[in-house]
């Protein structure tokens, strides 16, 4: 073995704390080394041509680059080892700066902890073995499970950049939730024209839809994955290979409960039903409708409210409130609230202008009955600004009730192979590093079916899974990090405790010839997180990067 | 030489701060996420923030990688103190591998507790690829308590 040890200067920002001349002269020391060099700048072009150079004539087999963290610099040093000949991965970084010259003075401590660091590193590096990235065969289809308006546009999108997409849809037809209404929020902008968009789709080549078909399996892994889609038309099971998936499954509405006393009580959905029909009468004797008692966070009715706020409930209040009152000057709305939400892009200016109307009435404050007469509901509650109890006489009281997942959303979760939280919504990898992403690679969420969101969050989202498909459909592979798992099939016991903590569901059983069943990694699915060594008692799993070898080394060579 | 709780509490309370004091400086290593802990080390250098140079950082992929064996083996090396660094529990990079870690932490400082060490030589801390300062604060604290635990001669004292 021949190490070699560069330690970078940084200008002053190494060497103005820590003896870098010391550090060289020391590591030279260090067993295995074979060469150690200090230089001013590691990363320039002439740093780099010194250790592509340094490494062929000293036949070089690992280098330990002790300079700044490895977020910086470590893909440039990959490069300089691939040109030297060597595989990228034989290299390690010490982080002599941001860990040690920059947090700490100019004094023999400081050099004597950036040489521990040094030592820490080359006694990983003398464990690392080449390593090459899997390439997994990328199929250029896209399956989008869920053909609402965040299913359509991603569809659209994946196929405007020229790509194959598979849509399968529950209901006999497509756009979900957008067929119950007409107008939308902040601008009462028609929806006419977000169907035409998505019925487009039924002409477009690259797009095979199922409607009146659910997807029944999935199985296999970015690039490649598996599915069984049933089709309730012709009765046959279809299976297609898929590179990446998209879960766009949408949301509910909760039914009301708790006050079934009238069927004049009624939830939001339906009465934006009976708004694009015209027809708004009450259901119990279809008299007309002139007062209608609208109630914000009305959640799940018999349970009480959710601990999420649905987002989009206090705006389309509004905008119903607005459309009833416009239809007759006689129409009149009231709506008990306790917080208002209009978060959005012109979302407050339209609150705003809903409540300057005179035929709307905001009241803070809380329900407190609702007693069902022959013919009209008696709603009493609170108005917290003005002190008082208020007594309504209304025709319909329309219940804002919490969106929530959709029934059986958790065993769709499960059929697919990703996590979902304790409300049944999806969830994604990172809120902020990777908000469509899961926990699975290649596959993504859009819409409604990972939060509560209004129609231009769900496209932004169905935008960005979509992005996030055309940018592993751009690659001919998926190149996977070599960090990955595997298992020494002699030393495993066959408990699988290595598979209950799997995350990534990496981790299957196969069985060996002689019988036995153990465990195997699937490296495409392998994240590399270590949490199966850790699990492992008879230490039969390593990780490539970050092995148990590699490990111990690191501690025992800057040990007393 | 080893001070336990209580001997530190009767000092104050007599003030012997003298005997409080000590030049012994603890040799501590840290296991650091690179998603998150690693980062924000990395933070608190780039704004160049100041802590004692006792501690040295080995890189692993995340919490949940952090054997607890490892801190046998280093308090075996005579490290005098051990960190385990990750990302708050609910923000790992990979989803629940902190949750895992956190639980195997909580039992094996009880174990080491059983076999006779000082159970605040095993630290735990979760801290963003954000928290500059609060990285900067761990290592103070850190050092701090294994400085008043006193140096670790367990594997010494045996022979090894």
């Amino acid at each position: 073995m021949r190490i070699g040890i560069f330690v970078c200067h940084c200008g002053s920002n190494i060497a103005g704390t820590v003896d870098v001349k010391k550090v060289a002269g020391s590591a030279r020391e260090i067993q295995s080394v074979v060469f150690s060099f200090d230089y001013k700048y590691m990363c320039s072009e002439p740093g780099q041509a010194m250790i592509i150079n340094t490494i062929k004539e000293k036949k070089l087999d690992r280098i330990v680059i002790a300079a700044c963290s490895p977020k910086l610099h470590e893909q440039t040093f990959q490069k300089c080892l691939q040109n030297a000949g060597l595989n990228p991965y034989m290299v390690e970084m010490a982080n002599i700066r941001e860990h040690c010259s920059w947090v700490h003075p100019r004094e023999e401590r400081t050099t004597q902890k950036a040489l521990d660091i040094v030592k820490i590193y080359t006694g990983k590096v003398s464990h690392n073995k080449p390593l090459h990235r899997l390439k997994v065969p990328m199929t250029k289809k896209a399956l989008i499970i869920g053909g609402g308006i965040a299913g359509a546009n991603a569809a659209m999108n994946i196929s405007v950049a020229g790509y194959q997409v598979t849509l399968v849809e529950k209901e006999n037809q497509l756009g979900g939730h957008l067929n119950n209404f007409k107008h939308t929020f902040p601008s009462l902008e028609k929806t006419e024209q977000l169907l035409e968009n998505i019925q487009t789709l039924q002409s477009n080549p690259l797009v095979e839809i199922y409607t009146d078909a659910e997807v029944k399996e999935v199985g296999g892994y970015v690039g490649s994955f598996r599915a069984k889609i049933f089709s309730k038309k012709s009765n046959e099971m279809i299976e297609d290979v898929f590179g990446a998936i998209i879960v766009a499954t949408g949301f509910d509405i909760a039914k009301q409960n708790g006050h079934n006393s009238s069927p004049d009580i009624i939830n939001s959905l339906e009465f934006e039903q009976m708004l694009s029909n015209g027809k708004i009468i009450r259901p119990s004797d279809n008299k007309e409708v002139q007062n209608v008692v609208f109630v914000q966070c009305a959640g799940n009715g018999q349970s009480g409210s959710v601990e999420y706020c649905s987002k989009i409930c206090c705006m389309y209040t509004a905008k119903q409130a607005l459309l009833f009152t416009q239809k007759n000057q006689n129409n009149n709305a009231y709506i008990f609230h306790n917080d208002i939400v209009a978060a959005g892009k012109n979302h407050e200016e339209f609150i705003h202008s809903v409540r300057q109307q005179d035929h709307i009435l905001y009241l803070k404050g809380n329900i407190l009955n609702i007693t069902a007469n022959r013919h009209s509901l008696k709603v009493q509650g609170t108005d917290v600004l003005a002190d008082v109890d208020v007594t309504i006489d209304a025709d319909l009281v329309v219940l804002a009730t919490s969106l929530v997942a959709r029934e059986g959303a958790s065993k769709v979760a499960q059929m697919v192979g990703i996590p979902y939280d304790k409300n049944n919504f999806y969830s994604e990898l990172h809120a902020k590093l990777a908000p469509v992403d899961t926990v699975t690679t290649g596959i993504y969420l859009a819409g409604g079916c990972q939060s509560p969101k209004d129609i231009a969050d769900t496209l932004a989202s169905a935008s960005a899974a979509s992005s996030k498909v055309l940018s592993l459909f751009n690659h001919d592979h998926y190149e996977a990090e070599p960090f990955t798992a595997s298992v020494n099939q002699q030393r495993c016991n066959g408990c699988f405790d290595c598979e209950s903590v799997c995350t990534f569901n990496a981790i299957e059983k196969v069985t060996l010839k002689n019988g036995n069943t153990v465990a195997r990694i699937i490296e495409s699915m392998c994240q590399g997180c270590g949490n199966c060594l850790s699990a492992c008692r008879p230490a039969a799993i390593d990780l490539a990067g970050f092995s148990n070898e590699q490990i111990i080394s690191e501690i025992e060579y800057a040990a007393n | 030489m080893q001070q336990t709780k209580t001997d530190i509490e009767k000092k104050i309370e007599t003030q012997d701060f003298a005997s409080l004091q000590t030049d012994f400086e603890p040799k501590i290593l840290a296991f650091l996420c690179k998603w998150c802990s690693y980062a924000g080390a990395d933070l608190a250098g780039t704004n160049r923030l100041k802590y004692p140079p006792n501690m040295r950082i080995i890189r692993v992929p995340c919490s949940a990688r952090m054997n607890p064996l490892f801190a046998i083996k280093c308090l075996e090396k005579n490290y005098d103190g051990v960190l385990f660094s990750g990302c708050h529990p609910g923000d790992c990079h990979y989803s629940e591998g902190n949750y895992f870690a956190r639980r195997r932490f909580i039992v094996f400082r009880k174990l080491l507790e059983t076999i006779g060490f000082d159970p605040r030589r095993l630290q735990v801390s979760w801290v963003s690829a954000a928290e500059d300062k609060k990285w900067a604060d761990v290592v103070r604290k850190v050092i701090e308590d294994v400085k008043q635990i006193g140096p670790n001669e367990q594997f010494k004292k045996i022979g090894l």
